[in-house]
């Protein structure tokens, strides 16, 4: 396979890092080990290590490179503005095609992710487990310790059997495309459904992908990029014939993959990056799309008392630059109040595979963001992407909160259908 | 190479999840923020004191070179295992053990970060004043070290005027207790201030005692924009010869405003030739007589615009643009030689002049950058390593940086220490007699040479 990344040009990448250090004040893996080697700069000096031929691919090495939850704080943080996302992806993909991938990643990216009929049955034998042999004593000890596999969310019946292909409305004033991706369609379909309903009351007609993959962003993060671009192709094919005027995502990380990882990983190839980026730039999260291009104000929408703070995933807030907007329709909301926690920016632990394999670091960093959520005193926690909401819930619920952790969308559905009283732990 | 024999007796002081000799950890350990690196043999992550008296106790039997390290920010060098051996690194060591509000005290322990303790300050209405630049990682323990400074040390004075006692663990083993919570102490020698800014040749600080000071009512921030650097140098030699003392008093010059601006993207002057960044703190009906009268300076001196920062986020993004200015000279090139020379501050525009000439003569950008309110001067040298014959100049270009200071009546260091990059010019400042004394002034301590062989002075293990 043609590597994407040039693995042995990014040499001059590594040295543009200076060895300031200030990546240690941001990195979520190294506030917790105190490790050099979990820092961005000592992941660089790795890095570099490596394709200088000072160290080979060692397993010690593969596993500081996987510690990187790809979070991207140590991106923004960069004074000398050191790709440091990009390293990390290159030398993933290089250490796979020379290793290959371990078996259980192997399976998901390979076998079950490209497959919808697949996910479609490991989220419902999920629930099926989880209404059996979860319950049973004694099942703790089958499930990574931090995670609360018992209440994932998972479905029998996914988004795109439960909505009709085109949500139409009388006189549409808009006609758009709902990316939903995995998790949303395969485990949290209330999720997409809020979408929708939101969508249709401001004018606006959904035609849902029915047809569509996995963005690939988990095969792209994890090394396996011809995989990842496969799937990518798919999905560019795929939204160029459904057109519309804007594709919406609801998941902070798909929409990531397409705005921002898809015309990267077709650089040098003409063709293929100008209809990534055609794709890229007419595609929106949710909450931008609501109020950048719809002019959607949420005080015009119904009410909900509560309270509400708000998670920035990382894949928004840093991914595609958004923070403002989702603020910006919660703080509208009448009778909802609220309530910015501390270190809203800070990664919830999730990182999609990354809690199953690191699952005490991920439930370290996740129980800092449960923290900062119950210092906030909010009785729901919204966000923007359902791999962040499933981490936090879980976290939440390991500690005994009694708290929601919803999308943005679901609570402007909820506000807009006017039911007033929503109390905390109640099914939304 | 350190033999088994020794790992299994560091397990066994330290526990084994705590001693690494994987080559992956030896790489990520062989750097500080400067850029030689040297290998280390064997990283410790100690936990307690008692940890560490027994980790140097073998070290010392097996005079394998012992060199303390925190976050690893150090600008001189200094935490760099030259002679290999071990890297003793506290990060771990990270609690904040007592703030006692009615003496106004802080208890720690050498990893807690900076930022971190005055984050648990600051809602009790008190501070911890130095400030450095890299605050947000670097930790106390370093800061000890190395006396760090910062900027608004202008006002309040640097690391060794907030150390009021330490527990050090000596090169031997043994663990001392120096000063206390007691704001003054006269009794013997003044063995807290030789261990500040000692650079962790004499012994291992594994407890601090700080003093803290409450937060000022109020702070106003300005931004003085100049044609020039030699301008904007008069105008802090003006403004402290009047008798003024802002908080702060900070200097950039154009190269830095541009690599700054770059990365921060808050509006920086990119065409200005320098600007000052000036804060004054105190009681609020204070402070606008005192911007008054320093606003009357700056234009006397040919200020060509002064900007207040009217928000708290104008404030942050002002602070994050200097504090990150260092770091962010890697937008122009990938290495960089960084000074620490301090002059008095009556001669700032005379050296800020000369680091010109240094500059032309040498054909290389130096980006000046100082807190110079203090006259501590941090000349960037840019440069690329891989360009032939560019490192030769540069050392020539720092070598007469360094005269140019020493002739003034400067110092090699403000705040950085000599560490390994300086320790060549150490001997311009430092006579036979002093050099003699700093070798002598160690073997006391040290008698095996083991704590961090080859900085300050050259030297080793005995």
């Amino acid at each position: 396979m043609t590597p994407v990344f040039n693995f042995a040009a990014l040499r001059h990448e590594t040295l543009c890092c200076n060895r300031c250090g200030f990546c240690q004040a941001t990195c979520p893996s190294y506030k917790e080990t105190k490790d050099e080697s979990n820092a961005a700069r000592g992941r660089i000096r790795l890095i570099r290590a490596v394709i200088d031929g000072e160290l080979p691919i060692t397993e010690g090495y593969i596993r500081r490179i996987e510690g990187c939850l790809y979070c991207l704080s140590c991106v923004s943080a960069c004074p000398s503005g050191v790709r440091i996302d990009k390293i990390i992806l290159a030398a993933r993909e290089h250490y796979v095609s020379a290793k290959g991938l371990p078996w259980a990643k192997r399976l998901a990216l390979r076998q079950v992710l490209p497959a919808n009929g697949r996910i479609s049955l490991a989220s419902a034998s999920l629930r099926i487990a989880q209404k059996t042999v979860l319950r049973l004593p004694g099942a703790d000890r089958l499930v990574p310790k931090g995670i609360d596999v018992r209440h994932l969310p998972t479905t029998f019946r996914s988004l795109r059997r439960r909505l009709p292909a085109l949500n139409t409305v009388s006189h549409p004033r808009g006609h758009v495309v709902f990316y939903a991706g995995c998790l949303v369609d395969y485990t949290m379909p209330a999720i997409g459904e809020s979408l929708v309903r939101v969508l249709n009351r401001s004018g606006v007609e959904v035609a849902l992908s029915r047809s569509a993959q996995c963005c690939g962003l988990p095969m792209l993060v994890a090394g396996d990029t011809e995989a990842g671009k496969l799937l990518a192709r798919r999905n560019i094919a795929l939204l160029a014939e459904m057109g519309g005027d804007a594709v919406v995502t609801a998941c902070a990380s798909c929409g990531h993959a397409l705005k921002e990882l898809y015309p990267y990983v077709f650089r040098g190839d003409p063709a293929m990056q100008a209809a990534a980026e055609s794709l890229s730039a007419r595609t929106f999260d949710i909450s931008a799309f609501l109020v950048d291009q719809l002019g959607f104000r949420s005080g015009e929408s119904g009410f909900l008392a509560s309270s509400v703070t708000y998670h920035d995933p990382c894949h928004l807030l840093r991914g595609q630059g958004i923070s403002a907007q989702p603020r910006l329709l919660l703080r509208e909301i009448p009778g909802l109040e609220y309530r910015e926690m501390a270190e809203a920016g800070q990664c919830c632990g999730a990182a999609g595979f990354f809690q199953a394999l690191c699952p005490d670091l991920s439930t370290a960093v996740s129980n800092k963001k449960v923290k900062s959520i119950a210092d906030s005193g909010a009785e729901y926690v919204a966000s923007s992407c359902p791999a962040c909401l499933q981490r936090i819930q879980g976290s939440l619920n390991l500690a005994g909160l009694r708290k929601k952790a919803v999308h943005v969308v679901q609570l402007l559905d909820r506000a807009g259908q006017g039911l007033n009283v929503v109390k905390t732990g109640q099914k939304l | 190479m350190v033999s088994r024999a020794i790992i299994q007796e560091l397990q066994a002081a330290a526990g084994k999840g705590a001693v690494t000799f994987s080559p992956e950890d030896l790489i990520v350990y062989s750097y500080d923020a400067t850029m030689p690196e040297y290998r280390p043999d064997v990283v410790v992550f100690p936990q307690s004191t008692e940890q560490v008296a027994a980790i140097m106790r073998v070290a010392n039997e097996h005079r394998l070179p012992v060199v303390p390290r925190g976050a690893g920010t150090n600008v001189s060098g200094g935490s760099l295992a030259l002679e290999g051996g071990m890297i003793l690194c506290l990060s771990r060591m990270n609690r904040i053990l007592e703030i006692d509000r009615e003496n106004l005290v802080a208890v720690v322990e050498p990893g807690v970060v900076n930022a971190e303790l005055q984050a648990a300050l600051a809602p009790l209405g008190l501070f911890y004043p130095p400030d450095p630049a890299s605050m947000n990682v670097c930790t106390i323990g370093g800061n000890v070290a190395e006396n760090s400074g910062g900027p608004r040390c202008l006002k309040y004075g640097v690391t060794k005027d907030y150390v009021l006692g330490l527990e050090v663990v000596l090169p031997t083993g043994e663990v001392i207790h120096t000063g206390g919570s007691v704001m003054k102490n006269c009794t013997g020698y003044d063995f807290t201030r030789l261990f500040v800014g000692s650079e962790g040749t004499l012994g291992v600080v594994t407890k601090i005692t700080l003093r803290l000071l409450p937060l000022a009512e109020a702070k106003k921030t300005m931004l003085a924009v100049f044609d020039s650097v030699v301008d904007a140098s008069s105008a802090v030699s003006a403004i402290i010869a009047r008798g003024i003392i802002p908080t702060t008093l900070e200097l950039m010059d154009r190269i830095l405003l541009r690599c700054a601006e770059d990365f921060v993207h808050v509006g920086l002057p990119k065409d200005a030739g320098a600007v000052l960044l000036i804060e004054v703190d105190g009681f609020r009906e204070s402070l606008d007589g005192q911007m008054r009268q320093i606003k009357a300076v700056c234009r006397a001196n040919q200020a060509r615009e002064l900007r207040h920062a009217r928000t708290s986020k104008e404030v942050d993004d002002l602070w994050l643009a200097r504090r990150t200015v260092i770091g962010a000279v890697g937008r122009l090139e990938p290495n960089y030689g960084l000074q620490d020379v301090t002059v008095p501050r009556s001669k700032l525009p005379i050296i800020v002049e000369e680091i010109g000439d240094i500059s032309a003569k040498y054909d290389l950008p130096i980006g000046v950058l100082a807190h110079a309110g203090d006259g501590n001067l941090h000349p960037i040298v840019l440069f690329d390593a891989r360009r032939d014959g560019d490192l030769a100049k540069v050392h020539a270009a720092e070598k007469e940086i360094c005269k140019a200071a020493l002739a003034l009546g400067g110092t090699l260091s403000g705040e950085h220490g000599i560490g390994l990059s300086k320790r060549e010019y150490l001997p311009m400042e430092y006579g036979p007699i002093e050099m003699s004394l700093v070798a002598r002034l160690r073997k006391v301590f040290d008698p095996n040479g083991i704590l961090n062989p080859g900085k300050i002075v050259a030297g080793g293990i005995v």
